[in-house]
């Protein structure tokens, strides 16, 4: 019989280090809960993007067309001419290492491949092999590698990893903006057909009805006329919004979650009551019924086709200018690319509020404003009665979406906002917030069910800065302006914070906005009993 | 004269919580290493924190919450914290690029790093005591069982949560669904 080792000497003999080899060699795995399910072709086909087909991350064969690394090849050699930024990019980085500890998915996974920096040589390798003498003549020893199918897999594994939120960029010392390395990857994946499924299907349903989940105009209207009804029970008020009604002053657009998905359905109604209360002469649109845009995931083609409904239906109505609802992605949109995509729109006016006379000079060039501009304009005037105690069971943080902050540099008017509608109002800790904020770890179309757990990796250093909050001042409740904040947080909060409720800001706004004529509430907007009001029934009023 | 096991690991917590602390890093890849141990500020370096809160935590757990949770008659289920403290590890290595069994190898670290220090000392334990805190061992190695089955069960039941959230609203305003208010319930039930 052999002889058995002592269990100590097992126990000495046990390596924790995982082997070590280069970043080149290590080759992707394909986890359920770690890749998006890839694009249904008939999305593809409806929007005209090439290599429609069946396929599945975990196929060995991807069906790629037989030509493929010279399409993407010579997509990437369009692009480095098109795009100065890009070629940028791909040359100065010194590998520095100031942005590979800011990656949300970097702090909460652990994968190296997930350093910004790493992320972004996964295409430079490729840049180098194929577009300089050094890759050229050195290959791996100059950090450059073939591009093969393995290569290709790991591209979309992690360019799927990053939320392009930016972070990293503000660390940068040359100004590299990550985001735009990920928005070029993901344009040359989709030219091989390869996008996923939670993006393309918006894109597809955004450009054939309006909005993401493909909502036809008549339940977009039915939709809204059930919050009327909502708000009616709660308020006895009963706010009359119109569509598509030509001549209004204002369009109002909003993501389309905050009228499908609690808890952005609460947010919805915050912005119909306080339309009413100020008698605004607005309108909705049943076409342009979206804020959002993930075209922005998919190119900048697509970006640009599905950008213009708002502005076309502006037109179409002839209104004034434009309101924007609580959404992210879509200011980013707004104040960065519009101009570039379609040239400043001559046919609306700068806003100005019919209420404070305020001209948003800022917007002289967009014409759209953001509802937490319009509404902190209206409270620094004293427009609005608020009753700021009505939100006293809720202690209330900020979470600063990534685009608004970062792309806008909006970080006054929600706090400003905030701390009118509520009494409990507590910051997380200043390396998490402003532009320093972290991802919810499911922006830029990533945030699909089957993603679970790798949005929970990326939701770790936002949820723990939130659970820091959470234990040393009680706070129950994370206020966000975004569509897709609101429908992320919520399960983000259930893993790591459990306790904590997630609200738009208007949301905040709707309960503390005291309208004329309404009638004694007793509960918020979700129907749960004010504070003070927890033993009152209905009856007894 | 030997010692209890909780004595010497009392008397050793300081290194015993360093070199756990080393093994359960070193499960990562190692430029990840670098940053876990470097970076001090818990809200740039969440897994570190968790990791180190966690483990001084259990290592407490050992020295004075497993000899108050014998006396204690079913004490056992409050575990003086236990749970707490494997759940600040054990939460975050189960949403990471672990398999179950590499996310869970750190509390057999428990054993070797025991032996370790044991090895590295003139002390002594009394004969006996290295198989009672290995039995100790295979018994938080269990209750961490539970834990990580329960994180996992979480996240496919927030999965399944949101794919009802996300179309609830539709089916309800589409009449597709038809909910039984309480009040409606109340009513059939005294008929």
């Amino acid at each position: 019989m052999a002889k058995l080792p002592k269990s100590d000497e097992l126990f000495q003999s046990i390596d924790h280090t995982p082997p070590e080899k280069w970043w080149m060699d290590v080759p992707v795995e394909f986890r359920p809960g770690t890749y998006c399910y890839a694009a249904k072709p008939q999305y593809l086909e409806t929007v005209d993007m090439p290599f429609p087909r069946e396929w599945r991350p975990t196929d060995e064969d991807w069906k790629l067309p037989p030509n493929w690394r010279e399409i993407f090849l010579e997509g990437m050699r369009e692009r480095l001419e098109r795009f100065r930024t890009f070629r940028v990019f791909m040359d100065i980085c010194v590998r520095c290492g100031a942005c590979a500890d800011k990656c949300h998915f970097f702090i909460g996974s652990g994968d190296p491949k997930n350093m910004p920096v790493l992320r972004a040589e996964l295409l430079r390798s490729i840049y180098r092999r194929y577009f300089t003498k050094s890759g050229k003549l050195f290959g791996r020893t100059g950090g450059a590698r073939d591009l093969d199918e393995e290569t290709f897999k790991e591209l979309w594994y992690y360019f799927f990893q990053c939320t392009e939120c930016r972070r990293c960029s503000v660390f940068c010392p040359y100004g590299i903006d990550t985001a735009e390395i990920t928005i070029i990857a993901r344009e040359l994946i989709n030219l091989l057909g390869c996008n996923i499924d939670w993006i393309m299907g918006p894109v597809a349903n955004c450009y054939r009805t309006g909005n993401h989940l493909g909502i036809q105009p008549h339940a977009f209207r039915d939709m809204i006329e059930f919050f009327c009804d909502e708000i009616e029970e709660v308020t006895g008020i009963r706010p009359e919004p119109t569509f598509n009604r030509k001549g209004a002053e204002i369009l109002f657009v909003t993501p389309s979650g905050d009228v499908f998905a609690d808890p952005g359905t609460y947010t919805c109604m915050g912005y119909l009551m306080l339309f009413h209360e100020l008698g605004l002469d607005y309108t909705w649109s049943t076409y342009a019924s979206e804020g959002g845009n993930f075209g922005f995931f998919t190119s900048h083609d697509m970006a640009k086709r599905l950008h213009y409904k708002i502005y076309a239906e502006a037109k179409r109505l002839g209104v004034k200018y434009i309101i924007g609802g609580e959404c992210g992605h879509m200011w980013r949109l707004i104040h960065q690319y519009l101009n570039t995509f379609w040239g400043p729109p001559d046919f609306l006016e700068v806003p100005v509020s019919p209420i404070t006379g305020t001209k948003f000079e800022h917007a002289k060039s967009t014409k759209m404003i953001h509802v937490v501009e319009f509404t902190a304009d209206l409270i620094k005037h004293g427009k609005l009665k608020l009753d700021p105690s009505r939100n006293d069971n809720r202690i209330v943080t900020f979470h600063d979406s990534c685009n608004p902050a970062r792309a806008m540099g909006f970080f006054e008017e929600p706090r400003y906002v905030l701390k009118h509608v509520c009494n409990n109002f507590v910051e997380m800790p200043p390396e998490t917030t402003r532009e320093q904020t972290f991802c919810c770890g499911a922006g830029s179309g990533l945030n699909t069910d089957e993603y679970m757990e790798m949005r929970m990796r990326g939701g770790l250093p936002r949820a723990n800065a939130v659970k820091y909050v959470h234990e040393k001042f009680g706070v129950n409740t994370l206020a966000c302006i975004c569509a897709i904040d609101r429908a992320v947080f919520p399960p983000l909060m259930d893993y790591w914070v459990p306790g904590v409720d997630v609200a738009g800001l208007h949301e905040l706004v709707g309960n503390a906005l005291v309208m004329k004529g309404e009638k004694k509430r007793t509960t918020d907007l979700r129907g749960e009993p004010l504070p003070g009001m927890e033993d009152v029934e209905d009856e007894d009023l | 004269m030997g010692m209890k096991w909780e004595d010497f690991v009392a008397k050793h917590k300081k290194a015993f919580v360093e070199h756990w602390f080393e093994d359960v890093v070193l499960t990562y890849p190692e430029e990840t290493v670098r940053f876990i141990k470097s970076e001090k500020n818990p809200f740039l370096n969440p897994v570190g924190a968790a990791i180190k809160e966690g483990i001084e935590g259990v290592v407490d757990w050992l020295v004075v919450g497993y000899g108050e949770s014998k006396e204690e008659e079913g004490a056992e289920e409050e575990d003086s914290g236990l749970v707490t403290f494997l759940d600040r590890i054990i939460r975050v290595r189960a949403v990471q690029e672990f398999k179950p069994s590499e996310a869970l190898r750190f509390i057999q670290s428990l054993k070797r790093v025991f032996r370790k220090l044991l090895a590295s000392s003139d002390d002594e334990i009394e004969g006996g005591e290295l198989e009672e805190f290995d039995s100790v061992v295979d018994e938080v190695m269990l209750k961490a069982l539970d834990i990580y089955s329960a994180c996992r069960e979480q996240l496919y039941e927030l999965r399944v949560q949101e794919v009802k959230n996300r179309t609830f609203r539709l089916l309800q305003r589409a009449g597709l669904v038809y909910e039984i208010s309480g009040e409606e319930a109340g009513q059939e039930g005294r008929e």
